[in-house]
């Protein structure tokens, strides 16, 4: 399914593409963050089992047999951190290991994004920032994970039962799916997520979503006072998910654990095993400066911003 | 019967929802940055119209509809049917009231009109978009109006009512667009 042919140039696009970089970079440079660069194809990548990497063969150039093109410059990125780069950011293509759709592209542009000092409060305020630099007019709302989640379902997910959201799921649908019903724990919250939370909010306004549960930390820290809750946030533009950002863990014997909790579930599931990144390992245990960080798809920014139907709308060229 | 995995959902797909045949709307892809990958479906009961929506795990398979959408003869009505033949089989199938709707209302005998199957069982019925109809009642209009103005009810051949233009009389032919009930101008003769 190539769109590519039927595509002709549209420069008033580019122009718009252009500029929207353009901003992105004049607020950094305003505020200090510096432009960074780091390799897009390294010999790991991620153990999230939600996340698939595109494995390249570079077997007739190097020792190793496969490299991997990165999902986002995190491990990279925190390795200058901890080496002393001070707040960073990097805009660059990220792939992903996944079915295109209206709002996915395997290859996208991401923007990341590191604040040595800031917690994760902090880094939403700059996230709001950068959104009115950016032409989003609309004073953001936040929500907690839990307070949201209340609202629309009145489950409560930093404590709520698999077999409770079965009942609730069975009451709210006529014939819920075997494949759903299988689900594990978070993955059903996931689904009521997706399926009666998200949808709800307003797409006029920017919408963050902080104070995630533990269960899906990632590499978010947990909150000192309720190690149920991670210090991790997502933000929703116009409906579609935008940005996820974290208060990150400088743990490393946690961040090792979870790593191995990621390994074990993808060998029970039958995905392709990954190791653990050995030199982001080694930069974690050298030791990361408190920092928050944050990803953000720029193509969906962009397609909120210029109210465009389908990422590839707002893409200089795409292949799927 | 056939089944879909999601990555093969896209618009105009018949699918078993409930039991009921449904026709995909639209199919989105929902992958949290972190987390499990979902496919968001927005469905229309083809019997209904009613528009619904699931959420899927990706990958998960659903059920095919056997759904069929042709071209049929409306021969004529009778007490209980409204009946149709394909043309190419000469096939007839008999058709309730309740699964005509409101095609009921514009078709004459010799009509074209899209018939949606299940299971080779008429489930839908479209009129065409445009029918010519016969105004068999109607108040006399008045000489020199024009199309302006408030209009007057008519009651066509197959006994809807629509509102039509004051100088339109009983006997003339009208044009309707089915699918908002409403007048669109004076049939011309042989139409």
């Amino acid at each position: 399914m190539s769109h590519e042919q039927k595509k002709k140039t549209n420069l008033a696009l580019l122009k718009k593409r252009a500029q929207f970089l353009a901003d992105i970079r004049a607020y950094f440079q305003k505020e200090d963050v510096l432009e960074v660069q780091t390799p897009v194809l390294a010999p790991d990548t991620v153990t999230d089992p939600h996340t698939e990497s595109f494995p390249v063969a570079v077997d007739a150039i190097s020792e190793s047999s496969l490299y991997f093109l990165q999902t986002s410059p995190e491990y990279a990125m925190k390795r200058l951190l901890a080496s002393g780069s001070g707040s960073i950011y990097q805009i660059g293509s990220a792939f992903r290991y996944e079915v295109a759709g209206r709002w996915h592209q395997p290859e996208f542009t991401m923007l990341e994004w590191y604040r040595v000092g800031f917690d994760d409060k902090q880094l939403m305020a700059d996230v709001a920032r950068l959104l009115k630099a950016l032409s989003f007019n609309a004073e953001p709302v936040t929500y907690s994970y839990q307070s949201v989640f209340l609202d629309h379902t009145s489950l409560d997910p930093l404590i709520v039962s698999a077999e409770t959201c079965q009942a609730w799921l069975r009451d709210k649908q006529a014939n819920v799916s075997d494949a759903v019903l299988a689900l594990d724990r978070d993955e059903l919250i996931q689904y009521l997520f997706a399926t009666y939370v998200e949808v709800e909010f307003d797409p006029e306004i920017p919408t963050f979503v902080c104070d995630f549960p533990a269960t899906q930390a990632a590499l978010a820290r947990l909150d000192n006072s309720n190690p149920k809750i991670a210090k991790r946030f997502e933000l929703y533009v116009d409906g579609l998910e935008c940005a996820n950002g974290f208060y990150e863990l400088l743990d490393a014997k946690e961040q090792q654990k979870r790593f191995e909790r990621d390994q074990a579930l993808r060998a029970k599931r039958g995905l392709p095993h990954r190791d653990i990144d050995p030199v982001f390992m080694d930069a974690l245990k050298k030791g990361l400066p408190e920092c928050s960080g944050v990803a953000l798809g720029v193509d969906r920014l962009l397609a909120a911003s210029l109210k465009a139907q389908r990422l590839s709308d707002v893409m200089s060229l795409s292949w799927f | 019967m056939s089944t879909y995995a999601t990555n093969m959902f896209k618009g105009g797909l018949k699918l078993m929802i409930d039991g009921e045949p449904c026709s995909i709307i639209e199919a989105d892809n929902v992958k949290p940055g972190k987390g499990q990958a979902f496919c968001r479906v927005k469905l229309r009961q083809l019997k209904t119209g009613k528009v619904l929506e699931r959420t899927y795990k990706s990958g998960e398979t659903v059920e095919g509809a056997d759904v069929m959408e042709s071209d049929m003869d409306f021969l004529y009505s009778d007490a209980e049917f409204w009946h149709f033949m394909e043309p190419k089989t000469f096939e007839q199938h008999a058709v309730s009231k309740a699964v005509m709707g409101d095609a009921s209302q514009w078709l004459s005998e010799g009509d074209t009109c899209s018939v949606t199957t299940h299971n080779e069982i008429p489930i839908l019925i479209e009129a065409p978009n445009f029918v010519v109809l016969e105004i068999t009642d109607t108040d006399p209009g008045l000489k020199g109006d024009t199309v302006s103005g408030g209009g007057k009810p008519a009651t066509l051949s197959t006994g809807a009512v629509v509102r039509v233009p004051l100088f339109v009389a009983q006997g003339e032919k009208i044009k309707v667009d089915t699918r908002i009930g409403e007048y669109v101008s004076r049939a011309k003769e042989k139409n």
